[in-house]
């Protein structure tokens, strides 16, 4: 669970600062779905950046809570432990896939692991079934550039659950897709939450895909507010 | 010379080069400006120089004393034709000829040769021992009448010494240089290590340049190379991105990148080498190696004898062997009378004639618009004898015997072209 009180961060540009957060105090359990909406440069993206242990805020605090972690503040970590967090706990599935080019669907998965340790075979294998879950079994040697859109954002699903976070962000996932291709994904994403008891957060513009969330929040000017 | 101990016999010669301009300028026929009389009007040259055509014909003088044949230039030709020089042509108007030079300028035994306006009766021809090369001179005449034509009685540009034995070389060597402080004195052996030595600096100068070259290649590989990577970096920084926040240390992204590019690198290399041996190879199955051996040099200096001679001359005109003749035809295939013109002398090839051709019609204009008469077709000779400068002493002959050659340094000036 995240427990974020005050959380306000400030980026510098010369003279200027922009505040992307402003004094932002939310509460998020554990397996709940999320989706936070608001117009563009409201703040949801660096938001989801405190979330997930990308970024620590200019002030306040953002506690993570988890079963084998336990409770670990992560605006006073470093680096590295923020990316052992993001290692181990935490998915992210990107608006724009961010998948690697020249390595083929296994392989992309199989960067998640990579931190992880564990036999190359293990990681095959693993990797495999993540695929397999997202309805890509079939589709392992190919390379991104040989993949639809919707397929190359299961192949990032697929890399985000591999590692069987506790968390799973998504900056727009479905953003670059049509309509039907975000029910897909969605759908996909939704039966994956509702499988493995994940906290599901969802970075939105889209208030269709934001209905099938069980809390809404908008985020505008950096300001936080519940919508009902 | 002969005071000199060991020293058994010394030729001292005198060489010149005789420079002959011949032909006509035209007059430029400006504004319908008629020719003057008797001159017929010039015709359009191919260079745009109404009429012009003359010839250039220079050739070397090299003046001997008839009664020391036995050392010096003449001693290692064969005659040919004709009788070689005696000691009874001291003070006549006799001449020997090189035979491929009498053969180019259609000259023959019992004709005549004019030097410095002179005419010399032809008495014999000779010709260089080795087939390729000539002999140190065109034309040799005796030297007594060489100094009075160039008006330098008494001068000599060469000395040749004969050591009476080749195991007292160095010590005659070292006596000349005590007698004759200015002269240098070289032997066969400096004139042959010399060029075995321009062999050598050839061949260390391959192999620098085959240093520097491959030094500026592993600069170029290594600045491509990290070209190549930097830019890769830069293309993967949302790669790197992505990695990061899927949990990537730092260090396991610089270990992936710098993996990679080992395995690049390895592959390279290995290519590289494959690639660099099979080129080594083809070069040693197809090139010549260059070799500056001590037999090469004996040969070389054999070889070099007769246009080592003449290209050195004048050392600042280079390798290049001079063309003695320039010949033109007018438009009409004529042979046009040659119009002797000694301040011409200094064209050498047939590239400077033509630079020089180009600016005499407008000189010739000029002097035609200033009422000057301008130079007639066949006008009164005129001749030039010029000093060569740096005398070159004749360049060895590995079998004949031992010889000193004394050019006499004070003689030595500047190139006059
Ligand atoms: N790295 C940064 N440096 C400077 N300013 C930043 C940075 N990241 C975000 N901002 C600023 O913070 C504000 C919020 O940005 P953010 O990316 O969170 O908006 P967003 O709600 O995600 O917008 P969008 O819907 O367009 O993605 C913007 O004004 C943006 O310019
Ligand atoms: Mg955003």
């Amino acid at each position: 669970m995240y427990q974020l009180t005050n959380v306000t961060k400030k980026y510098d540009q010369g003279k200027r600062s922009v505040t992307a957060l402003q004094d932002v105090t939310v509460s998020i359990p554990d397996g709940q779905m999320v989706a936070i909406q608001g117009p563009t440069g409201g703040g949801k993206s660096t938001l989801l950046q405190m979330l997930g242990a990308l970024d620590r805020p200019s002030s306040g605090s953002v506690v993570f809570e988890t079963e084998h972690l336990g409770s670990s503040d992560l605006s006073s970590l470093g680096d590295s432990q923020l990316g052992r967090i993001r290692a181990t706990e935490i998915g992210f599935v990107f608006q724009g896939f961010n998948l690697i080019p020249t390595l083929t669907a296994q392989e992309n998965v199989e960067t998640a692991l990579a931190p992880l340790g564990g036999t190359s075979a293990a990681r095959r294998e693993r990797s495999a079934a993540a695929l397999e879950a997202v309805g890509l079994g079939d589709r392992l040697g190919h390379l991104p550039a040989e993949l639809s859109g919707g397929q190359q954002q299961r192949v990032a699903i697929a890399r985000a659950l591999v590692k069987d976070p506790t968390v799973l962000l998504a900056d727009e996932p479905t953003g670059n897709l049509d309509e039907e291709t975000r029910d897909e994904i969605m759908d996909l994403l939704e039966g994956l939450w509702r499988a493995q008891g994940l906290t599901l957060i969802v970075v939105t513009h889209d208030s269709a895909v934001a209905r099938r969330a069980q809390r809404r929040l908008h985020i505008k000017g950096g300001r936080l507010t519940e919508l009902a | 010379m002969r005071s000199v101990p060991n020293v058994s016999a010394a030729a001292a010669t005198l060489l010149l080069s005789n420079s002959t301009f011949s032909g006509a300028l035209p007059t430029r026929t400006q504004g319908g400006t008629r020719p003057s009389a008797g001159q017929t009007p010039p015709t359009g040259g191919p260079d745009g120089a109404g009429g012009s055509s003359f010839s250039v014909d220079s050739f070397t003088v090299l003046g001997l004393n008839p009664a020391d044949a036995a050392v010096g230039p003449l001693s290692a030709v064969t005659l040919t034709a004709g009788r070689s020089l005696a000691s009874t042509d001291a003070g006549a108007h006799v001449a020997v000829l090189d035979a491929s030079y009498a053969t180019t300028a259609s000259l023959a035994v019992g004709g005549t040769v004019a030097i410095a306006g002179t005419d010399f009766s032809i008495v014999g021809l000779v010709s260089a021992a080795t087939a390729d090369s000539a002999t140190a001179a065109n034309v040799y005449i005796p030297l007594d009448v060489a100094q009075t034509l160039a008006a330098l009685p008494g001068q000599v540009s060469n000395i040749y010494v004969q050591a009476a034995s080749s195991t007292n070389i160095t010590q005659v060597q070292a006596d000349i240089r005590t007698a004759l402080p200015a002269a240098t004195v070289k032997t066969q052996a400096d004139l042959a290590s010399s060029v075995s030595g321009s062999l050598a600096s050839a061949s260390s100068l391959v192999s620098n340049l085959g240093l520097w070259l491959s030094l500026i290649v592993l600069a170029a590989a290594f600045l491509i190379a990290i070209l190549f990577t930097i830019s890769g970096v830069t293309r993967r920084t949302r790669e790197f991105g992505t990695l990061k926040a899927i949990g990537w240390s730092n260090g396991r992204i610089v270990r992936q990148v710098g993996g990679e590019s080992l395995v690049q690198g390895l592959i390279g290399g290995v290519v590289g080498i494959v690639v660099g041996l099979a080129g080594i190879l083809v070069i040693n199955i197809i090139a010549p190696t260059l070799t500056a051996g001590a037999s090469t040099a004996v040969q070389a200096a054999g070889r070099g004898s007769a246009g080592g001679r003449r290209r050195g001359r004048c050392r600042r005109r280079g390798l290049r062997p001079r063309r003695r003749r320039i010949r033109r035809r007018n438009p009409g295939g004529r042979r046009v009378e040659h119009r002797p013109d000694g301040a011409r002398h200094g064209i050498r090839d047939p590239r400077r004639g033509r630079a020089r051709r180009s600016r005499r019609p407008a000189r010739g204009s000029d002097r035609g618009l200033a009422g000057l008469p301008a130079p007639a077709r066949g006008g009164p000779a005129q001749h030039r004898m010029t000093r060569p400068a740096a005398p070159r002493p004749a360049s060895p002959r590995p079998a004949s015997p031992p010889i000193f050659t004394v050019p006499a340094s004070r003689r030595t000036r500047p190139c006059t072209s």
